[in-house]
């Protein structure tokens, strides 16, 4: 039984060194985070070039008609996001992002139903909507509809954003003892 | 304010080297190096001084974060949005906290703050058309809001801060967050509270 129980041990032990962490430490920004997805845990395919882009863009839900001028601007630009898809923002107040996800190859713009917004927190000033272009992960840091704070971790499926994992945003702390009410 | 909110913003006839007449946007930008201290301020920013370029660029950013005649047909309603929105960007002067513990000592530090307006940092396209390489092109609506967006900063630098325009925050679009003020809303955080308090 001792045998056993050491040798499955050992089988464990092996298996933890040789396997690479999926949640490895994020070192974006300074802040680290033993449970945090990184981009390249989430690699995305990227077309050959040259490759040819719709030219008109489809605005598929109703957030994004109603934004309809902003997408369909940016949104014809070179893929920034998960290969061949554009990520397109804009302001809605301060600290205050909206956003669409184009896909470049056939035009249709996306919009995630359950995120009107993405709002900032004081004290922290990591980028509010985080992605890259050769990555299938999409970060946002901060307030979700100024409700639901914290740093999510979606995986863009190609037909959507799957909430993968949420974590607490970090900020500073702006008050001083000077400040703070007892 | 009505009145004094003058639709200065003129289009130009000139005529390039074919003798063709085009029309370009005059919107009546500060003079660049020219000086200016808000009137009526706090000692927080009482002894602040900004040029013209800042003012401009402060003007440039009102412009794209604020509604245009499109879409607010009334005139004062666009100009009262306008002193809120300035009231905010006051707010943040010389103050921590938006985002972190960089104080802005002008409008451009306040508006480049990481984050904060992504009329800035996103460059968007209305923002990026009121640059001195583009605005002359801005057709007659375009140009009128540019021109009433630098009124409304004229008005502020000669005015001051509005004691009951107290916020550092506004949204645009519908919710039940803030007092409205033209298509947006606007309030004061629990942290800029504390800090109100403590500085003013």
């Amino acid at each position: 039984m001792k045998k056993t129980n050491s040798r499955f041990g050992l089988v464990i032990v092996s298996l933890c060194l040789l396997v690479p962490p999926i949640w490895a430490k994020d070192s974006e920004n300074g802040i680290s985070s033993t449970s945090a997805p990184v981009f390249e845990a989430f690699p995305a395919k990227t077309l050959t070039s040259p490759h040819k882009y719709a030219s008109k863009i489809i605005l598929a839900t109703p957030r994004s008609k109603r934004y309809r001028t902003i997408i369909s601007l940016e949104g014809r630009k070179e893929p920034n996001f998960a290969g061949h898809y554009r990520v397109v923002t804009w302001g809605c107040g301060t600290d205050c992002h909206g956003f669409a996800i184009v896909d470049r190859v056939t035009g249709i713009a996306f919009t995630d139903p359950s995120i009107e917004y993405v709002a900032g927190a004081m004290g922290n000033n990591e980028p509010r909507i985080d992605f890259r272009s050769n990555s299938r992960l999409l970060i946002l840091n901060g307030l979700i509809n100024d409700d639901r704070e914290g740093k999510f971790f979606y995986e863009w499926t190609g037909k959507g954003l799957r909430l993968i994992n949420r974590a607490p945003l970090l900020k500073e702390d702006l008050l001083d003892d000077a400040t703070r009410r007892n | 304010m009505g009145d004094s909110i003058a639709a200065t913003g003129k289009l130009t006839p000139k005529a390039d080297t074919n003798g063709i007449v085009v029309q370009i946007c005059d919107p009546g930008w500060f003079q660049k190096n020219a000086t200016f201290r808000i009137q009526n301020a706090p000692p927080r920013t009482a002894n602040l001084e900004f040029n013209g370029s800042d003012l401009n660029f402060l003007a440039r950013v009102l412009y794209a974060e604020s509604s245009g005649s499109a879409q607010l047909k009334d005139r004062d309603e666009r100009a009262n949005e306008k002193q809120a929105i300035l009231n905010v960007k006051h707010f943040r002067l010389n103050r921590q906290g938006y985002p972190n513990r960089t104080k802005a000592m002008n409008f451009t530090e306040v508006c480049e703050a990481p984050n904060q307006f992504e009329s800035v940092y996103a460059a968007s396209p209305k923002f990026a058309g009121s640059a001195a390489s583009s605005h002359e092109s801005l057709n007659k609506l375009e140009c009128r809001d540019l021109a009433e967006a630098i009124e409304a900063v004229r008005y502020f630098i000669d005015h001051g801060p509005d004691k009951e325009l107290v916020f550092d925050n506004f949204r645009g679009g519908k919710g039940s967050r803030g007092k409205v003020i033209g298509l947006s809303r606007f309030w004061l955080s629990n942290v800029g509270e504390t800090l109100y308090e403590k500085d003013e």
